[in-house]
Parts: structure tokens; sequence; C-alpha cells
């Protein structure tokens, strides 16, 4: 069947742009009284269309995924096949197979007697809607001939357009190269340091250029990630820029192995729901009002982000979220928005929270006693503030119609593998808070008892669960994000063995000496931390924290080596920032990624940019600012 | 009504015998083309929509869809819909090869492969 064959069925006055209906039953009269004034089909058959698309949907719905729907008929007086085209203003429930509401509909009515070329067209319909990016240019159309192009193949989508992503990440590339080659390379270190010879100045420039083309790719092909990883640092040892001895070291194989066996653990504590049961109690004991409740699921999110990670945390509580408002028909949103928030501000309770602090443990030498007495007081106070920002922010949002009843949750939960597995929770979450007091006592290297706790439970899992246990050691740690960790880390710390950590440290302090401070021997240290809090929390509201971070981390350790009082305190900002910008958009933090995915498919309702932003301003503005003041004080309270 | 998650292969013809069954035990059959890498989409369509005319036909409940990639979007959207089974051709779970061990450990609802 030729493309052209299709041209006739479309026509542009079939074609209707950001119509609003209620719902199906609304289009579908609107789609009859169309058919009738255009007389394409008889006034008998009229008045029992909307009975007839009606019965086809009882059937089954016929969205059919993508927000797309396909509503067909075989109609007798109907001259020959027509399809009406509706983009709708806003998105209507269809019950489609990916549970995603739709907002573009086609429908196809067909002469019974052209039955063959009824399926053609069907089929035809079918897979270009299926193609995402003719979709997304019906979707983007400001005319209907437009739409009408894009569905009879006479328009293609423009080259511009096809490959927008790769012209902008070229031309962030172009930008970045001449920022690397005419602007930094021009930056002189004050003392006679090799980073200034034209040797170095080479490797610079190329490490610059390559650690961007990794983040780029990052941003713009986030699936593609692994890819962007790989032939950078393949780059990086074909320029000569790195030896393999470097970058093996630069891999940070500790912090990796460390992040392996975290989620292992994760995934089978969740297998034998520990973390469900802990909250479920947690709602036991604290449900019996809306509003502590929705304080204590945030506090305990928090907590479970601080002790296993983000993305478990997440999964877990807002599971429960789902169900708790499903029973007491309350609104979901403010637990999705909530939860993410108060998990992407617990990720920084512990070491073990977020994978920077975990690479912050590794790269910087701070044990888990370093984090609970910084970053933990400032991340547990900015919590109790951001859980009474939100409740400000939702307070109205919060009735349930029905009480809880979580029995019936409690009694899938099998109480003692439970008890077992909590058991072992205990002695992972005592050997990491003891690891430096236990590295001391038995004269070992720093960091070992770290390590060891983690490889010691992942190597009691496989133990206990015998032949099951490959499930967990497989299928627990997300392998596509550990090779992408692997390359990122590499990757960054070219920029340290290349100087331009060095470089940026001294344009960091310099524009630190700039800052409006009251006590002068502390300017530079209260202006580098302020600038590295919040340039890493903006930043990490956009691009995922970790190469924020890991391109960082060297530069503070130049800080350090250079002497500006109370240096260590910037590694605390970076982890703070990291961790509190997630807030800021639905893009900032994977939490969030994943939270709006379950949502979306538990409510079959979309979740745009613009609902997540007046309360990720808020918030993350708020605690960065309350972070910034708690750092100040410390700072003010230890000189 | 339960779902159950019928997984066509355009080259196979048994699927009428399972249909029959499905009918008679009043299951909900969510008809899905699978095709494999570079595969043309529009053929499976074209399958897809004639037999979803024998469902309309006979007034069996169904609902057509398109899935890519991993057998484990299917078992993604088994949870998604709580589908009761799926049913499977015997080319596309051959595709699986070393995968298959995970996938039966993932699995929570019978498969019948076909």
């Amino acid at each position: 069947m030729e493309k052209n064959n299709f041209e006739k069925i479309f026509r542009p006055e079939f074609i209707f742009l950001d119509l609003e209906f209620n719902n199906k039953e609304e289009l579908f009269s609107f789609v009859k009284e169309f058919l009738e004034k255009k007389k394409v089909i008889e006034e008998e058959e009229a008045k029992k269309l909307v009975g007839l698309l009606k019965e086809r949907e009882s059937l089954g719905s016929t969205g059919v995924g993508l927000g797309i729907a396909l509503p067909h008929l075989s109609l007798k007086t109907i001259k020959e096949t027509v399809c009406l085209i509706f983009r709708l203003k806003k998105a209507i429930d269809w019950q489609a197979l990916d549970q995603k509401p739709v907002n573009l509909v086609v429908f196809i009515f067909s002469q019974e007697r052209e039955h063959d070329f009824y399926l053609q067209t069907l089929s035809y319909v079918a897979q270009i809607l299926h193609d995402k990016k003719i979709v997304s240019q019906i979707l983007k159309a400001k005319r209907r001939e437009e739409v009408y192009e894009y569905l009879v193949y006479k328009r293609k989508i423009s080259f511009f357009k096809k490959y927008q992503k790769v012209f902008y990440y070229l031309l962030g590339m172009i930008l970045i190269f001449f920022f690397a080659k005419f602007l930094f390379a021009k930056i002189k270190l004050p003392y006679d340091s090799p980073f200034n010879s034209p040797f170095w100045i080479k490797k610079e420039v190329i490490a610059i250029l390559l650690f961007f083309s990794m983040v780029l790719g990052t941003l713009f092909f986030f699936s593609q990630r692994v890819a962007f990883g790989g032939f950078a640092l393949t780059l990086l040892l074909l320029t000569g820029v790195v030896d393999i001895e470097t970058t093996i070291k630069f891999m940070s194989i500790p912090t990796i192995l460390f992040i392996i066996a975290v989620m292992i653990m994760v995934k089978w504590f969740s297998e034998k729901g520990v973390f469900r049961y802990l909250v479920l109690k947690a709602i036991q004991y604290f449900g019996n009002s809306p509003l502590i409740l929705f304080g204590s699921l945030m506090f305990f999110s928090a907590l479970l982000g601080g002790l296993i990670d983000e993305v478990s945390a997440i999964l877990i509580t807002f599971g429960i979220a789902i169900q708790i408002v499903r029973y007491t028909k309350g609104n979901i949103i403010p637990y999705l928005i909530g939860l993410v928030m108060a998990t992407n501000i617990g990720s920084a309770l512990t070491l073990i929270g977020n994978p920077i602090g975990i690479y912050l443990a590794f790269s910087a030498q701070l044990t888990f006693l370093d984090f609970l007495r910084n970053s933990t007081p400032i991340s547990l106070l900015s919590l109790f503030f951001t859980i009474f920002l939100i409740l400000l922010i939702y307070k109205k949002n919060l009735k349930l119609e029905n009480k809880i009843e979580l029995k019936k949750l409690e009694e899938e939960i099998d109480k003692k593998e439970v008890k077992i597995a909590v058991l072992v929770f205990l002695v992972f979450v005592i050997l990491v808070v003891f690891h430096s007091f236990i590295e001391r006592l038995l004269k070992i290297e720093e960091r070992s008892m770290l390590l060891g706790a983690g490889l010691l439970i992942v190597g009691f899992i496989v133990f206990y669960e015998k032949e099951h246990s490959r499930f967990f050691v497989e299928r627990g740690p997300d392998w596509w994000t550990i090779l992408y960790f692997m390359f990122l880390f590499a990757n960054a710390g070219c920029l340290e063995y290349t100087g331009v950590t060095y470089k940026l440290a001294y344009l960091l302090s310099e524009g630190a000496k700039r800052f409006p401070f009251f006590r002068e021997d502390l300017k530079e240290t209260f202006g580098s931390l302020t600038m590295l809090l919040w340039g890493s929390g903006i930043l990490s509201g956009f691009v995922d924290n970790l190469p924020i971070v890991a391109a960082l981390v060297p530069v503070v350790k130049n800080l350090i080596l250079k002497g500006i009082p109370l240096a260590n305190q910037l590694y605390w900002s970076l982890l703070i920032g990291g961790c509190f910008g997630g807030n800021l958009t639905m893009i900032g933090s994977t939490a969030n990624l994943v939270a709006i995915g379950v949502y979306e498919r538990a409510f079959r309702k979309s979740f745009r940019f613009s609902d997540w932003l007046k309360a990720g301003i808020i918030v993350t503005f708020f605690t960065l600012f309350f972070a910034n003041f708690l750092f100040l004080v410390k700072i003010l309270t230890l000189k | 009504m339960n779902n159950v998650i019928f997984v066509i292969n355009k080259k196979e013809d048994i699927y009428l015998g399972i249909l029959n069954y499905l009918k008679e035990n009043k299951k909900k059959i969510i008809l899905l083309g699978f095709p494999e890498k570079g595969e043309e989409e529009r053929e499976y369509w074209h399958f897809l929509f004639s037999i979803c005319e024998k469902l309309e036909c006979e007034k069996i409940p169904f609902s057509v869809g398109m899935e890519r990639g991993s057998l484990f979007n299917i078992l993604e959207l088994a949870r998604a819909i709580s589908a009761e089974l799926i049913i499977l051709p015997k080319s596309k779970f051959l595709l699986l090869g070393e995968e298959y061990e995970d996938f039966l450990k993932e699995l929570e609802i019978p498969i019948l492969i076909y």
C-alpha cells in the first residue's frame, strides 16, 4: 500500500486543534454532530453513533498508549473512509493500556464493504502515531494543515527539528571548546605551577572538553549516558591525557564496591518487607490525624533516604502513600511532592543516603561520624523546616475521608523474615556508624571497615539465600548506573589530574575574597562556601548532582591545600547543595522522576513541570538559605 | 473481569484456539504486538486489528497495544494492570536467552507459552 493512498482519508477540515472536552462522551457527541452536519453519514446512523462508539469502548479501550486513542467503526451509510483527528487541550482518561491520559484522538470510520482498506488504514494510522517524533510535531503544530502534512508524510520533520538535540549538543561543545581554549587556558596560577605550561594547558583543554561531552551527553541523551562516558574516557586514553593506571585509580573502586553492596542489600531488605514494615509501624503510631500522618511519613521518608538510598526510599514510602490515599480518598499531590522533597533532604543525613555522600566519603577521606557531626544536624534541621513549609503550602489539601485500616497491608508481611532482615540491617548500621572507631581499634586502613561492612552483609545474603542469592546480586545493583559512575569518576578525576580544578579553586578563592562579609579572616571561607552551596544547589536542579560534585571535590581539596580557614566545611556545602538542589525542579533528582512515573501510572494523570515549580522554588530557596545560615553559625562558632 | 496479556505472533495461527479458551473463561484480553528490533510495526498492527474484528463480532472484551524492547516490559505491564496470565509465543520466549532465569524469577503470575 502506497502512502499516497491514505491522503484522501485525511482532510485538514477534519482536524481539530486544542478543543476541550471533559470526557469521552462529550467528544463522541461532538463527532456525531459534526458528521451529521457535514452529511458524511445519514441521520439514522448518526443517531446510533455515540452508542456504537461507547459499545466499542466498553469491549475494551481504544487507547493504544503514549496518550493516543484510535476509536474506529465500520458504518453502513458512510461513502468513503474518513479520519477525524482531535488534539485535545486537556488530556482525558481513556483507560489506556499504559494508563496515560489521552490527548490525541483519531477516529476512523469506514465503509463496511471496504474491509481490507479499513484494516490497512487502522494499521497505517497506528504505525505513524507510534512514531514519537511525528506525534511530538503534531502536538506542537500551529495549523491543522501542518498536522495533515505530517500524517500523509508530505511534511517531513525538518532536519533541524529531527536533530535538535544533536545541534544543541554540538553548540554546547563549541562554546565549551572556546571557553576552555581561549579563556580558561589563559588563567595562570600565581605560583610557579607546572599547570601553567603549554604541555598541561593542552591536556586541560582536552579534559574540560571531554568532561563536558559526558555532562551534556547525559543532559540531552540521558538513555545514552553510558555511551558518552565510554567515548570520553576512550578519547582521554587515546590522546594520552591519562594512562590506564591513573584512570583505574580515579574510578574510585572502593566507592563503586560500596554502592554495589548497598544496592544488593536494599534489594534484599526490600524483598523481605523490612522498609514496608517499618513505615507501616510508624503510621500506626502517628496516623490519627492527617497532618501528623503526613509529617511523620515525610520524616520516615527522609530517614529511609538517609539510611538506604533516595530511590528505594521514595518507592517504599510513596507506594504506602498511594495506598493510604486510595483508601482514604485524599489528595496524592502533597504526598508526592512532600515525600520526594523530604527524601532528597534526608539523603544528606548520612554517608550512605546519596551516591554523592559515598563519593565524598571515599574521595575526601570522611567518616560516618564526620557526616553525623556535620551534615546530619543541618539536614535534620532543614528537614523539620521543609516539613513545616510543605504543611503550610498544602494544609488545605490534606483532608482524609476514611480512617486508615492497615491490618490488611500488614498481613502481607512475613514477620519472621522481617526480623532476620532487621537484625542484619542493624548490624550493618552499627558497623557503618562505628567504622572509624573499629578501624582505629584494629589499626587498619581508614574506611576498610566501611567497605567491609557492605561486603560482609553481601556475603551473608549470598550464604543465607543460597541459590536464590543470584537474584539479589544480579538484579539488585543497577549495573547501568554503576558503569556510568565509573566512567564519570574517571572523567572527573582527569580534571584534577590535568590541573583544571587547581585553576577553578584559584578563581573561586579570588571571587570569595570580594565577598561582602563582616569577618575579614572568614571572608574567603564563607564566600567559597556560599558560592559552592548555591552553585551546586541550583545546577543540581537541572543536571545530575554527581557530575557537579565529582568535578568540585578536587576544587575543595585544592582550597584546603591553599590553607583557607575551615576549608573542610566546603565538602558539606557541596553535599547539602547537591541534595537540596534536587528539589528545585521535577527533573532535579532521580527520586523525583521515579515518583512522578509511579504517580502517572497509578492515577492516569500527567504531571507538568509547572505543577512542581511553586513548591520547588519555595522549598529549595528557603532550605538553601536556611542551610547557608546554619553554616554561618557553625563557622562563627568554630572560629 | 481478569486481564490476560496475549502477545501475538504474526506468523502463527494457533491464536484462534487460545481466544476461544479465553472467551469461555470470560477474560479481558490485552492483545499485544511485540516486534523485534528492526521489524516493521505495520504488519503487527494489521494482524492485531484483524484479530480485533473477530473479537468485536463475538463481543469479547479486549484492548490492543504495542510493546518494544525487553520482555521485562511485559512483566511491568502485567503488574500495572494486575494481569492474571501472560500468553507468549515460543519464539519470543526463546529470545530471552540467558535472561530467562531472571524472567522466571520476576514472574509473579502464570505464563503460557505457545
